[in-house]
C-alpha cells in the first residue's frame, strides 16, 4: 500500500503576496519552465541574445535581466554550455559562474537577433495578460461617493457633478466630459484613475504565437514599490519579475492621435510590436483630450471604439495576420469644449452613455477649491485670497475656472520661492500671478 | 360600565334579538364565549369582547372582523354577525364541538403523551388549508395560531379568533400585545410578521400536541421571547423523520421556511424515514457529582477547566458488539490520511472487521485521489468513492457563462495557482467545490443512498473529516456537512448523526505555515456564523446546494482537534482515527452519551457558540484489534474443546470408563478382593482365618450360631478398626482424578466426557453394590439356616460345620463391608462428578460471555487468509499447553480453588493475545510491523505490557520494565489532553478498556496520576485508550486566541472567507 504523504500544511504558496496586499492579482513566481508559459527554444534564444548584448554575465545577472528565476534558467544555461554555445568565464559567488558566448553561440545569437531583436525581460503569455486585466479591471469593487469626493477634492465640491461621474466610473464605460476649457477635465481623468484604487500589475511584454508585443511604456506607466513584507510572512518578496507593479495608468492623448496609435505597431526590422494605446491604458483610464481636434474625424474615432465599448473586448491584428482578443477594461473619457451633439450625430453619442457637463464653479465652490489647493501647496489658510480672486473675476469679467486656483497658487508658490519667502498669499502676489497667467489684467 | 355589562351576560340574556344565551363555554382574558339559542333553535356561539369599543382590544378585533368578513373557507369558522351592543363588541359564530386544546387534554388524561400522529395530521391539514387560503388570497396572517384557536366542527378543524389578524399589505404592521408568546414566531417580536409567520406557530403547536413537549422550554414571556429569537428549538421529542421538517418550519428567517403551510404539512405527511419509531434510550448521563479539579499538567494560562459529570457505564449494555456502519467523508489531505489509516485498520482485520466502512474522499489534489485509488486493492473494505474536484485554470472560469460561482469572490478566480491546487487558500477549496457541485452532490447522494440500502434498520455513523487549517477541507467542510445532512434526511436517515471531526494546527504561532492560522480563524468564524440559531445554512442556489435549517445543522456537534505544540500532524490524525474507530466499534454508546449535553444546557449562556474537542491516547497498539478479534475466538474455541460435545462424550465415555475401571481397580472383582484383603486376604484364606478364630473359641460355644457371629463380628470389627479403608477410597478417587486430568491435559478427553465417565463408573459401582446387597439379603435366612445347621451340628458336634457357618457369617460381613466401601467410593466420585459439572458450568458461562460478541459466533479464524487460518489448530494447541494447568487442571485437582468466570476469561484471554501476536508475527512480518504505531505509541506499548504483567505468568521478563509505567501514564494523560482546553471549557476523561483485567490494572494506574473524575468503560475487544473529551469551549475565546496569534492581520483572515455573499462577523476583540 502506498502511504499518502499529502500534508495540507506544507504550503509553499506564491499566493501569499496576493493575500497580504489589496492587489486583486498577484503574479506568482514560476517554479519551472512550463509555469512560465514560454517555450524552451524561446527562452534559449532570449538567453543567447542577452549574452550577446550583455557580454559576460553571471547566471544570476542573466536571471535578473531576463526576469525569470535562476532555478528555472540554471539548467538551461547549463544545457547551452554542454552544447558549446556558452562557456564558463570565471566563477561567481553563490555557486554561480560568469558566462560568455562561444563563437558558435555568437553565430546562433545573431541568427536569433535577426529573427527578433527583442532583448530584455521575458514576455508573459497572452492568456496570463488577459487574466491579469480582468482581475484588475476597475468595477470589481465599485467606488462610492466618499471615495469619489476624496479623489476629486482638488477639483470639485459639487455633489451633482460627482453623482454624474460616479455611476459612469462604476459602469466602466465611455464618458463625455464637456464644458468650457480650464475646468479640469484632464485633471478629472487623472483623479478618476486614482480613485479606481490600488496599483496594478502589468507585464513588460506579451508573447503570443511568435509575436512579441511590448506593453510597458514609461511614458504612461509609473512603477510603484512592492508592498513590504510582514514579519510573519517572509515569502511575500516572491513575485514573477516579468511583471511590474505600476500606478493605474492614465493615458492622455490630444490632437496628435492618429488611427495607427490604436493598432498594434509592428517594426519589421526588429520584429517587435508595440502595444496600442488602449492596451497600455488597460485597467486605467484613456483620455482623449480635445476630442474633435484630432487629425482624424470624430466619427472615425468613435467608430473605432464602438465594438470595444459594447463588448469590452478589442480585436487587434498582429503582423502575422493573427487576430487576437484583448480585454478592453478601462474608463474611456472624451473631453471636449465643443458641445458633443455638434461633433457627432446621435447614433454615435448613444455609444458613449455618460455625458457629463463640467461647468464653471460657483463662487462658493471656488472658495472651497482655493482653500483646498492652498492647503495642499502648503500655504497658510488665507480666505481673503479667494475673495480677492473673486473680486478680480468680477472686475475683469473673466469666467471662473476650476483650474485657476491650482495654476495661480502654483505661480504664487514659485514666486515665493524665487523671493526666498515662506509660502504666503498676498494680494500683490496674486495680481502678479494673474498678470503672468492671463497675459494682461 | 364593564361591571354592568358583565352582570347582564348570563343565561337567558338576549344581546341580539333572537339569540338567547344558554351556557358559558369559554372565557379568558379576551372575554367570554356563550352557547346561544339562535332563531330557529339553531345553536350558535356568542363571543363578548371585553372592553369598550374605544379600547384597543375591541378596536383591533373589530378591524380584524372587517377584514375577515369577506373571506369564506370551509375551514374558517363561519362568522354569523357582529355588532356593537352597549358599547361592547359581540360576535356570533357557528358553534364548534371544542378546540384542539380539549382534544389534547383528553388524550393527555388518557395517559398518552399527546394526540396520535394520524389524527394530528388531519387537523393540521385542515388548519394549513385555511391559513394558506388566508395568506395567498388575502395576504392575511392569523398570528394567533394556538390549540385553543383551532376549533373542531364535525371532526374538522376550523380556524377561529382573528383578534390579531394582520394584513401584510398594511404599512403599519407593528405588533401590539395580545399575542401568545409560546407560539409566536421571532419576526413577530420584531413587529414584522411575514407570509410564513403562521407556519411557525403551527409547527410549535404540532410538536406540543404530538409529543407533549414544546420546542422552547421558556416559562416567562422574556425567556420565550429570547428563545424564539435566538435559540435553537429542541426537536428531540419528535420522531426523527419529523425533525428536519419541523426544523425548517421553525427557521428564524421566515423566507427560509416552507413556502406554504400546506407544503409543511405535506412534508410531514410523507416521511422519508423507513422507521417511524420514537427514539429510544435517551439520557445515559447521570449527573452525580461535579468535580472542580483541574487536570494534572493544566495549561499555563490558568484557564479554569471544569470537569463534566462522569458517565454511568452500563456494562451489560456495552457488551454487545455488532458490525457498525460508518460513512467517512474525508476532505483534503488530512482527511485522506485519516481515511487511509481507518481503511487500513479495517482491511487488516479481513472479513472479521467489526466495522463496515464506507467512505468518500473529496480533494482538489490529483495525487491524493490517485494514491487513494492505488490503495484500493484490498477489496475487503467497501470501495472509496473518490471525488476529484480540481481547480481549473483561471481562463476557464473566465469563460464560465452560468453564475455558478456567484458566491465566490471574483478575486480568487483570477488567482488560481499554476499548480491547480488550493495551496492552503480556503476560498479556492470552496471554489473547487462550487465548480464541481453537481458531481459532488451526485456522488454523495449515490454513496448515501447506498449506505441507506446497506445498513437497513441500523443507524450509521457519518463523519466529516478534514483540516480547517488547510485549503480544500477548510473551504469545503461547511457546505459538505450541510449537504450531507440534507442528503441523509432525503433517504430517511434522519437519525444518523453527522459528526464533523476537524483537525486544526496548533494554538501556537508557527512560522512555517503562517497562513494556517488565518485559515483556521476564518473557518472558525464561518462555523460560528452558521452555529448561531438565526443563521441557517443558506445553501447556494447558484450551485444547486440546498438550504438547511439552523436547528438541523450538524456543526454544533463538531469536534475541532488542535494539534499540540511541537507535535507532528500525524499525531492529530492518529487521534482522529482512534476516536472514530472507538466511536464506531463498541464505544459508540458511551461516546454518544458523552456528547450529549442535556442537563448542562442551562449552564451555557444563551447565544454563546461553543466548540468541542478531544484528545486520545492509546494505551495499546493497534495490533490489539486483530488480537482482540482472534483471541476471544481462540479462547472460546478452547473452552468449547474443553467442554466437549455431549453426543461424542457418550460414545467416548464407555471404553474410557472400562479402561479407568480396570486401571483404578474399580471392577467388581478387585473391589471384592480389596475388601477380602481387609480381613483375610482372598476368599480361600477365609476358611483358614475362620478356623483360626473358631479354634480359639470354647467348644461349647461352637454350636451357638450367635456366638460364632459375635466372635467373627468382633474379629471383623477389630480388623476394620485398623483398616485403611478411607485412604483406599481416597486413593481410588485420586487415581481416577489423576487419570482423568492426565487425559484432559493430553487433550484425550474433555470435561463432558469426564462427567460421562464418572457417571458410568458410578452407575456400575452402584449396580455392583446393589448386586451385593441382593446377594447378601438372604443373610438373614442364611443365619437361620446356619443356626439350624448348628443346632443340627450340636447333635453331630462338628467343628467343620462351625467353620462353614463361620465362613458364611464372615462372607456376609465382607459383603456388607464391600457394599459400604462401594457406596463410599460412589459418594466420593459423585463429589468429583459434581466438581466436573461445576467446571463445565464455568466454561459454559465463559463461552456465553464471549458469545455476546456476535462476530465470534462464527469463528473469525475461518475468515482470515489461509496462511493465518491454518495456524488455528496449532495456536489452540499452544494455548492449551499454556493455560491448561492454570485454567483447567487447577479446578480439577484443587477442589477448593475458586471459580471465577471473568478471571478465567482474562487469564486465558491474555495468554491468547500474546500467543496470537507471536503467531501472526511469524506468519507475516509485514502485518506485524505496524508503521503507524512505531513512534507515537511506544509509550503506550510499555503501558500495555504492564497490563499484560497482571497475568501471573512470565512476569520475569516484564519486571525489568516495571520501573517506567508511571511516567508513561503521565505521558499518556498529557497526550490525551486536548490542546483546545487552553481556551477554557469543560472536560471529561474517559478510559476505555477491553476487559475486566485491563480495567483493574489501568484504572489504578490512571488514577495514580490523575486526581480528577474518570469514567471507565469496559468494552470487550476494544483497544484500551484514554479519551479526553472537552466541551463548551467558547468559540469566541478560541477565535480570540487565534486572531491574537495572527498578530492583527485581520485583513488576511477576512480575505480567506469562502463566500462573498454572506457577511461574516469579525473576530472578537480581546
Amino acid at each position: 500500500m502506498t502511504t499518502l504523504t499529502s500534508d495540507t500544511h506544507a504550503i509553499e504558496s506564491g499566493m501569499l503576496g496576493g493575500l497580504l496586499t489589496d492587489d486583486t492579482f498577484w503574479p506568482t513566481q514560476p517554479g519551472n519552465l512550463s509555469e512560465t508559459g514560454l517555450s524552451e527554444s524561446f527562452v534559449e534564444s532570449l538567453l543567447l541574445k542577452t549574452f550577446l548584448t550583455g557580454g559576460t554575465l553571471s547566471g544570476r545577472g542573466t536571471s535578473e535581466k531576463v526576469g525569470l528565476p535562476f532555478r528555472v534558467l540554471e539548467p538551461m544555461i547549463e544545457g547551452l554550455r554542454t552544447r558549446k554555445l556558452v562557456v564558463h568565464v570565471r566563477p561567481a559567488s553563490f555557486n554561480d559562474y560568469y558566462y560568455s558566448l562561444t563563437e558558435a553561440g555568437q553565430k546562433r545569437a545573431h541568427g536569433h537577433m535577426q529573427q527578433c531583436s527583442y532583448v530584455g525581460v521575458a514576455p508573459v503569455p497572452l492568456s496570463d495578460y488577459i487574466i491579469s486585466v480582468e482581475a484588475q479591471a476597475a468595477g470589481l469593487d465599485p467606488i462610492d461617493r466618499d471615495e469619489l469626493r476624496r479623489a476629486l477634492s482638488s477639483i470639485s465640491y459639487q455633489d451633482e457633478l460627482l453623482d454624474l461621474i460616479g455611476p459612469a466610473v462604476n459602469a466602466n464605460a465611455g464618458m463625455f466630459l464637456f464644458g468650457p476649457p480650464g475646468n479640469g477635465k484632464t485633471t478629472i481623468a487623472h483623479c478618476l484613475t486614482r480613485c479606481l484604487g490600488q496599483e496594478v500589475w502589468i507585464p513588460t511584454a506579451i508573447y503570443d504565437d511568435g509575436n512579441l508585443i511590448k506593453l510597458q511604456d514609461d511614458a504612461y506607466h509609473r512603477p510603484t514599490p512592492i508592498p513590504e513584507a510582514d514579519g510573519q510572512f517572509l515569502k511575500i518578496q516572491e513575485w514573477d519579475r516579468r511583471w511590474t507593479r505600476i500606478q493605474r495608468p492614465t493615458v492622455v492623448v490630444g490632437g496628435e492621435l492618429v488611427m495607427e496609435n490604436l493598432e498594434v505597431r509592428h517594426d519589421p526590422r526588429s520584429n517587435i510590436c508595440e502595444a496600442p494605446l488602449q492596451m497600455k491604458s488597460n485597467c486605467g483610464c484613456l483620455l482623449i483630450d480635445d476630442f474633435g481636434r484630432q487629425r482624424i474625424a470624430p466619427e472615425a474615432l468613435l467608430n473605432r471604439w464602438i465594438i470595444p465599448l459594447e463588448n469590452r473586448i478589442d480585436y487587434l491584428t498582429l503582423p502575422t495576420g493573427k487576430k487576437i482578443q484583448i480585454p478592453f477594461e478601462q474608463l474611456i473619457l472624451f473631453s471636449t469644449n465643443i458641445e458633443p451633439s455638434t461633433l457627432v450625430d446621435e447614433a454615435f453619442l448613444r455609444r458613449v452613455p455618460y455625458k457629463v457637463f463640467v461647468d464653471d464653479p460657483s463662487p462658493d465652490e471656488f472658495r472651497k477649491i482655493m482653500q483646498m489647493v492652498s492647503r495642499q501647496l502648503g500655504f497658510p489658510d488665507t480666505p481673503a485670497a479667494a475673495e480677492h480672486m473673486l473680486a478680480f473675476y468680477q472686475r475683469t469679467g473673466r469666467a471662473i475656472r476650476r483650474c485657476h486656483p491650482r495654476d495661480l497658487l502654483n505661480q504664487v508658490l514659485n514666486f515665493c520661492k524665487y523671493r526666498k519667502m515662506s509660502p504666503t498669499i498676498r494680494p500683490d502676489f496674486i495680481d502678479q500671478a494673474c498678470r503672468s497667467y492671463f497675459g494682461k489684467i | 360600565m364593564t361591571t354592568t355589562n358583565s352582570r347582564k351576560i348570563q343565561a337567558g340574556y338576549e344581546p341580539i334579538a333572537g339569540y338567547t344565551l344558554e351556557a358559558l363555554i369559554g372565557q379568558g382574558g379576551f372575554g367570554e364565549v356563550w352557547r346561544a339559542d339562535a332563531p330557529g333553535g339553531i345553536k350558535k356561539a356568542v363571543k363578548f369582547v371585553f372592553g369598550g369599543t374605544e379600547q384597543h382590544r375591541a378596536t383591533r378585533e373589530l378591524r380584524s372582523l372587517e377584514r375577515i368578513k369577506g373571506v369564506q373557507h370551509p375551514f374558517l369558522l363561519t362568522l354569523e354577525r357582529f355588532e356593537i351592543i352597549d358599547n361592547q363588541l359581540v360576535i356570533i359564530t357557528e358553534l364548534a364541538d371544542g378546540s384542539l386544546e380539549d382534544v389534547y387534554k383528553r388524550h393527555r388524561d388518557r395517559g398518552s403523551c399527546g394526540i396520535p400522529r394520524a389524527a394530528m395530521m388531519a387537523y393540521l391539514h385542515d388548519a394549513a388549508d385555511a391559513l394558506d387560503y388566508l395568506h395567498q388570497s388575502y395576504q392575511l396572517q392569523h398570528l394567533d395560531i394556538k390549540p385553543g384557536n383551532l376549533l373542531l366542527v364535525g371532526g374538522h378543524v376550523k380556524v377561529a379568533d382573528f383578534g390579531l389578524l394582520k394584513d401584510l399589505r398594511d404599512e403599519d404592521c407593528s405588533m401590539i400585545g395580545g399575542l401568545t408568546p409560546i407560539y409566536a414566531p421571532p419576526e413577530v417580536f420584531d413587529g414584522r410578521p411575514s407570509m410564513h409567520s403562521d407556519q411557525y406557530s403551527l409547527a410549535i403547536m404540532y410538536q406540543e400536541l404530538l409529543t407533549g413537549t414544546r420546542p422552547f422550554s421558556g416559562r416567562t414571556i422574556a425567556q420565550l421571547a429570547t428563545q424564539h429569537v435566538s435559540s435553537s428549538p429542541d426537536l428531540e421529542p419528535l420522531p426523527p423523520s419529523d425533525r428536519p421538517v419541523v426544523a425548517r418550519a421553525l427557521e428564524k428567517n421566515p423566507d427560509r421556511r416552507f413556502s406554504s403551510c400546506k407544503e409543511f404539512v405535506e412534508a410531514l405527511r410523507s416521511p422519508k424515514s423507513r422507521t417511524n419509531v420514537r427514539g429510544v434510550g435517551q439520557g445515559e448521563i447521570g449527573g452525580d457529582t461535579l468535580h472542580q479539579n483541574t487536570l494534572v499538567g493544566g495549561s499555563p494560562d490558568a484557564v479554569i477547566v471544569h470537569d463534566l459529570p462522569q458517565l454511568k457505564t452500563d456494562l451489560s449494555l456495552n457488551l454487545i458488539r455488532v458490525t457498525g456502519h460508518a460513512l467517512v467523508i474525508a476532505i483534503g489531505g488530512v482527511g485522506a490520511d485519516c481515511l487511509h489509516k481507518l481503511r487500513s485498520r479495517v482491511s487488516k482485520l479481513y472479513a472479521a472487521s467489526p466495522l463496515d466502512l464506507h467512505s468518500v474522499l473529496i480533494d482538489t489534489d490529483p495525487e491524493t485521489i490517485y494514491a487513494s485509488s492505488l490503495s484500493e486493492s484490498s477489496g475487503i473494505v467497501p470501495p472509496c468513492h473518490t471525488i476529484h474536484t480540481p481547480l481549473r485554470a483561471a481562463s476557464e472560469y473566465r469563460l464560465e457563462v452560468s453564475n455558478r460561482l456567484a458566491s465566490v469572490s471574483r478575486r480568487w478566480i483570477y488567482n488560481i495557482p499554476r499548480s491547480k491546487t488550493t495551496e492552503g487558500m480556503r476560498p479556492l477549496g470552496r471554489l473547487a467545490l462550487v465548480d464541481h457541485s453537481t458531481e459532488v452532490l451526485e456522488k454523495l447522494r449515490e454513496s448515501i443512498s447506498h449506505l441507506a440500502a446497506v445498513c437497513g434498520e441500523r443507524t450509521p455513523h457519518v463523519y466529516i473529516v478534514g483540516s480547517i487549517s488547510g485549503g480544500t477541507a477548510s473551504g469545503m467542510f461547511l457546505d459538505v456537512t450541510h449537504v450531507v445532512r440534507n442528503l441523509l434526511d432525503e433517504v430517511g436517515l434522519e437519525k444518523a448523526s453527522v459528526l464533523p471531526v476537524l483537525s486544526m494546527q496548533s494554538l501556537r504561532p508557527d512560522s512555517n505555515r503562517p497562513i494556517g492560522i488565518h485559515d483556521s480563524c476564518a473557518a472558525l468564524l464561518e462555523m460560528r456564523h452558521f452555529m448561531q440559531p438565526g443563521n441557517g445554512y443558506p445553501g447556494d442556489a447558484a450551485a444547486s446546494l440546498p438550504t438547511l435549517p439552523a436547528a438541523r445543522s450538524p456543526l454544533r456537534g463538531a469536534y475541532v482537534v488542535a494539534s499540540a505544540p511541537q507535535q507532528p500532524l500525524a499525531a492529530t490524525v492518529e487521534s482522529i482515527v482512534d476516536y472514530i474507530w472507538a466511536d464506531t466499534t463498541g464505544a459508540g454508546a458511551i461516546l454518544a452519551a458523552a456528547r450529549r449535553t442535556d442537563g448542562d444546557e442551562q449552564s451555557i449562556e444563551l447565544g454563546v457558540t461553543t466548540l468541542r474537542s478531544f484528545g486520545v491516547a492509546r494505551l495499546g497498539g493497534v495490533r490489539a484489534l486483530e488480537e482482540n478479534m482472534l483471541a476471544p475466538a481462540s479462547t472460546r474455541a478452547l473452552f468449547m474443546r474443553w467442554l466437549g460435545r455431549p453426543v461424542e462424550a457418550k460414545q467416548m465415555a464407555v471404553p474410557l470408563a472400562d479402561r479407568l475401571v480396570r486401571r483404578c481397580g474399580l471392577d467388581a472383582e478387585s473391589i471384592r478382593q480389596t475388601c477380602y484383603d481387609m480381613f483375610c486376604g482372598d476368599a480361600k484364606s477365609i476358611k483358614a482365618s475362620v478356623l483360626d478364630q473358631l479354634q480359639a473359641m470354647p467348644r461349647d460355644l461352637l454350636s451357638s450360631a450367635s456366638a460364632i457371629q459375635e466372635l467373627l463380628e468382633s474379629f471383623a470389627g477389630e480388623k476394620l478398626a485398623h483398616s485403611d479403608q478411607p485412604t483406599r477410597v481416597a486413593s481410588i478417587v485420586i487415581s481416577l482424578q489423576r487419570e482423568l486430568s492426565a487425559r484432559l491435559h493430553d487433550r484425550r478427553a474433555d470435561v463432558t466426557t469426564s462427567i460421562e465417565v464418572l457417571r458410568l463408573i458410578i452407575d456400575r459401582l452402584q449396580s455392583q453394590s446393589s448386586k451385593l446387597t441382593t446377594g447378601s439379603s438372604p443373610t438373614e435366612t442364611e443365619t437361620t439356616r446356619i443356626s439350624s445347621l448348628l443346632e443340627f451340628g450340636e447333635l453331630t458336634g462338628s467343628l467343620g460345620l462351625a467353620c462353614e457357618c463361620g465362613e458364611r457369617v464372615l462372607e456376609g460381613i465382607v459383603a456388607e463391608y464391600t457394599s459400604k466401601h462401594l457406596s463410599d467410593i460412589v459418594l466420593e466420585l459423585s463429589t468429583l462428578q459434581s466438581r466436573f459439572e461445576d467446571i463445565a458450568t464455568l466454561y459454559a458461562i465463559a463461552v456465553q460471555t464471549l458469545n455476546k460478541d456476535e462476530s465470534l459466533k462464527s469463528n473469525p479464524w475461518e475468515r482470515m487468509p489461509a496462511e493465518i487460518a491454518s495456524r488455528f489448530e496449532a495456536t489452540l494447541g499452544h494455548l492449551h499447553n499454556q493455560v491448561a494447568a492454570q485454567a483447567l487442571m487447577r479446578y480439577v485437582l484443587q477442589p477448593d480453588s475458586e471459580m471465577n468466570p471473568s478471571e478465567l476469561l482474562s487469564v486465558v484471554g491474555a495468554n491468547a493475545i500474546k500467543l496470537i501476536k507471536t503467531t501472526l508475527e511469524s506468519v507475516s512480518p509485514d502485518l506485524a510491523v505496524d508503521g503507524e504505531s512505531d513512534s507515537s505509541d511506544t509509550d503506550c506499548q510499555i503501558a500495555r505490557q504492564s497490563v499484560a504483567s497482571s497475568v501471573p505468568e512470565q512476569t520475569t521478563t516484564i519486571d525489568s520494565e516495571k520501573v517506567k509505567p508511571l511516567s508513561m501514564f503521565e505521558m499518556a494523560l498529557a497526550k490525551a489532553r486536548p490542546a483546545m482546553l487552553a481556551c477554557g471549557g469543560r472536560q471529561r476523561l474517559i478510559l476505555l478498556v477491553g476487559s475486566e483485567a485491563e480495567r483493574v490494572k489501568l484504572e489504578q494506574e490512571v488514577r495514580n496520576v490523575h486526581t480528577g473524575g474518570l469514567t471507565v468503560a469496559v468494552i470487550p475487544g476494544t483497544t484500551p485508550m484514554l479519551i479526553h473529551e472537552a466541551q463548551q469551549i467558547k468559540m469566541d475565546d478560541v477565535i480570540g486566541r487565534i486572531s491574537m496569534m495572527a498578530a492583527g492581520s485581520h485583513q488576511v483572515t477576512q480575505r480567506l472567507h469562502t463566500r462573498s455573499d454572506i457577511e461574516w462577523s469579525s473576530p472578537p476583540m480581546r
